[in-house]
């Protein structure tokens, strides 16, 4: 079977085909060859294989560990990043040998908007929450708090996963805040992103963020050691501080601030790590971002968005009633579409979160022109998940939303001010 | 019936070279394909109830995948293969049964360390830190033409090495199957 000379030329051709060098003539032969061959499509996915298959190894002897890199590589680091997801994910699968004396009973405290666990239940305050479970804030506007039995706890804010593990809580994604008690166990209790383990033995208050590509770790009191995904120290952070770990293994480390009152997104950069939905494109009047089809999972719908990074830990900008948002941009027809901005409270620590919204921001759009969309947030609070806490409030996600149809809408600048900053 | 999470979550992680393998056949970017995983066993998560049984989710994950990486090469203007060919693709690759297709990662382990170290040297520059062809000239003080000729034959010896291994793991496996019919079968 594997004989056949087009097989053999297909082993000639993938090569150039992976870097993108073939000639339209070889392109053309090479996607013959795959339409006539089922034996080739076969091969085609044998060579892919070949080429992501984790690094090999030459089944080498019995030796002491070599010192670990300072800097890795992002496929090193992704392999083990999604090693770490991987054995997170398994670790649903054998929770039924669950050691409860690890965490005790976890109970949920409180329980605001929608919370599910396994995406099946809705759970309520008071509910013991059973090993294996993936808790899902639902939303922006949903959180829950967690009691450990030692007495820390560890809240989920809106649109957040967590896993409970048998050695640790797993933050697949958004953000927890949490209180860890003075640890008097041999292993004191983990919390997890997919890249980084953050463990405090002298206890700590500290919030956790994990996006694709970024995972941020922020304390308020005490310390908190953070370990990569293999179980190696990165750094110590203490409280004020916030470390900051991408997926390419870099980490910086710098002191917490209030985010300001005046912002500007700038474009002329690539979009920040961890952007989660839309894409930069280059026009003629210069950088736009562009929305793309996601499924959104508060909606339950596949929508055209775009979503920013989710900078729960820093916060993007503090928002008064007054403030003034100014958005630059184009549609290619008028319709149905919001800007939302999630927004939390002046302490990172708080998981109470609110959106503020325009709507209807592109029914009379005029389409193809740049132009402006201005408001102020105290325009923008009747809606249903409006914050429930007053200003000011610090915005850490934005999102641009036209529902299910792509209107052609280009974002090319996005600012706020107060006062006439930025 | 739906699959249950952890169902859901074991298949993907069992078939994780396939899916990483389908979308970098179509970005050819190993660490586009390894966040294009990730991003479908997300969405896996969130729609474990919609997906039947095992087939039905190795079907929609490759499909999923094909979509996220056709959206992805989109992005970066990234050519792709026409989408009348990569419906073929995803009939075959989707597969369950997958026919000449090894998901054993065992398998093509042994198959790579059974290549010289110039060779295995060549995928780890090539693939894994992804080196344009340019830098490999300029690090292996090698021509283009050679450097092209050496990744064919390395992925020729390597598929041939999975079919030999595959057919003797077979085999094995026949020879184990008639050797217990023959103890406990009637005679």
């Amino acid at each position: 079977m594997w004989d056949h000379p087009e097989l053999q030329r297909l082993d000639e051709l993938f090569p150039r085909y992976w870097d993108g060098v073939l000639t339209p003539a070889e392109r053309e032969e090479f996607e013959q060859i795959l339409r006539d061959h089922e034996t080739a499509r076969q091969a085609l996915l044998q060579m892919s294989m070949q080429a992501v298959t984790p690094e090999p190894r030459t089944s080498p002897p019995l030796r002491l560990p070599e010192p670990t890199p300072k800097r890795w590589s992002r496929r090193r680091l992704l392999g083990y990043a999604s090693g770490g997801l991987a054995l997170g994910l398994a670790g649903l699968l054998g929770w039924r040998h669950w050691r409860s004396e690890k965490f005790g009973t976890i109970r949920l405290d409180s329980v605001r908007g929608i919370v599910q666990v396994n995406r099946t239940h809705q759970v309520a305050a008071g509910q013991v929450v059973s090993p294996g479970s993936v808790l899902h804030a639902v939303g922006p506007g949903s959180s829950a708090d967690l009691h450990l039995a030692d007495g820390s706890t560890v809240s989920l804010t809106g649109d957040s996963y967590l896993g409970i593990e048998s050695q640790r809580l797993l933050l697949h994604q958004g953000n927890a805040s949490a209180q860890i008690q003075p640890q008097n166990s041999i292993q004191p209790i983990r919390l997890a992103t997919p890249s980084v383990s953050v463990s405090c033995p002298e206890g700590a208050s500290f919030t956790l963020n994990s996006a694709s590509r970024v995972t941020e770790v922020g304390v308020r009191q005490g310390q908190a050691s953070v370990s990569d995904s293999s179980g190696n120290f990165v750094d110590r952070v203490r409280a004020g501080e916030v470390l900051a770990m991408r997926s390419s293994g870099q980490y910086v480390k710098e002191m917490l601030t209030s985010p300001p009152t005046a912002y500007q997104l700038d474009l002329s950069q690539p979009l920040p790590q961890g952007w989660e939905v839309g894409y930069l494109e280059t026009t003629p009047e210069g950088p736009a971002i562009c929305p793309e089809f996601w499924f959104d999972p508060y909606h339950a719908a596949v929508l055209s968005q775009i979503r920013s990074n989710n900078l729960w830990t820093r916060g993007m900008v503090t928002l008064y009633p007054d403030s003034l948002i100014r958005v630059r941009y184009r549609v290619n027809r008028p319709g149905h579409g919001q800007l939302v901005i999630v927004v939390r409270t002046e302490s990172r620590h708080r998981t109470d979160s609110g959106v503020i919204e325009v709507n209807d921001a592109f029914v009379h759009s005029r389409p193809g022109v740049w132009q402006w969309l201005e408001a102020h947030p105290r325009d923008m609070l009747d809606v249903k998940e409006a914050p429930k806490f007053g200003p000011p409030w610090v915005g850490f996600r934005l999102i641009f939303n036209t529902y299910e149809l792509d209107l052609g809408l280009r974002i090319a600048d996005f600012r706020v001010s107060r006062d006439g900053g930025v | 019936m739906t699959l249950s999470i952890e169902t859901a979550v074991q298949v993907l992680l069992r078939r994780r070279l396939r899916l990483v393998a389908v979308a970098a056949a179509i970005v050819r970017d190993v660490d586009a394909a390894d966040d294009i995983f990730q991003q479908v066993v997300l969405a896996a998560l969130q729609q474990h109830e919609e997906l039947r049984d095992e087939e039905h989710l190795l079907a929609w994950a490759v499909r999923v995948t094909r979509h996220r990486a056709v959206d992805w090469a989109r992005r970066r203007q990234v050519q792709t293969l026409p989408s009348d060919l990569l419906d073929l693709l995803q009939s075959t690759w989707g597969d369950p049964a997958g026919v000449g297709i090894s998901d054993q990662v065992e398998v093509l382990n042994r198959c790579i360390s059974k290549l010289g170290d110039p060779a295995r040297e060549l995928l780890r520059l090539k693939y894994h830190e992804g080196l344009a062809m340019p830098e490999l000239v300029e690090r292996l003080q090698r021509s283009a033409d050679a450097l092209y000729q050496a990744l064919s034959r390395i992925h020729r010896s390597l598929r041939e090495c999975i079919e030999r291994e595959s057919q003797s793991s077979a085999e094995a496996a026949a020879e184990f199957d008639s050797t217990r019919i023959g103890r406990v079968g009637p005679s």
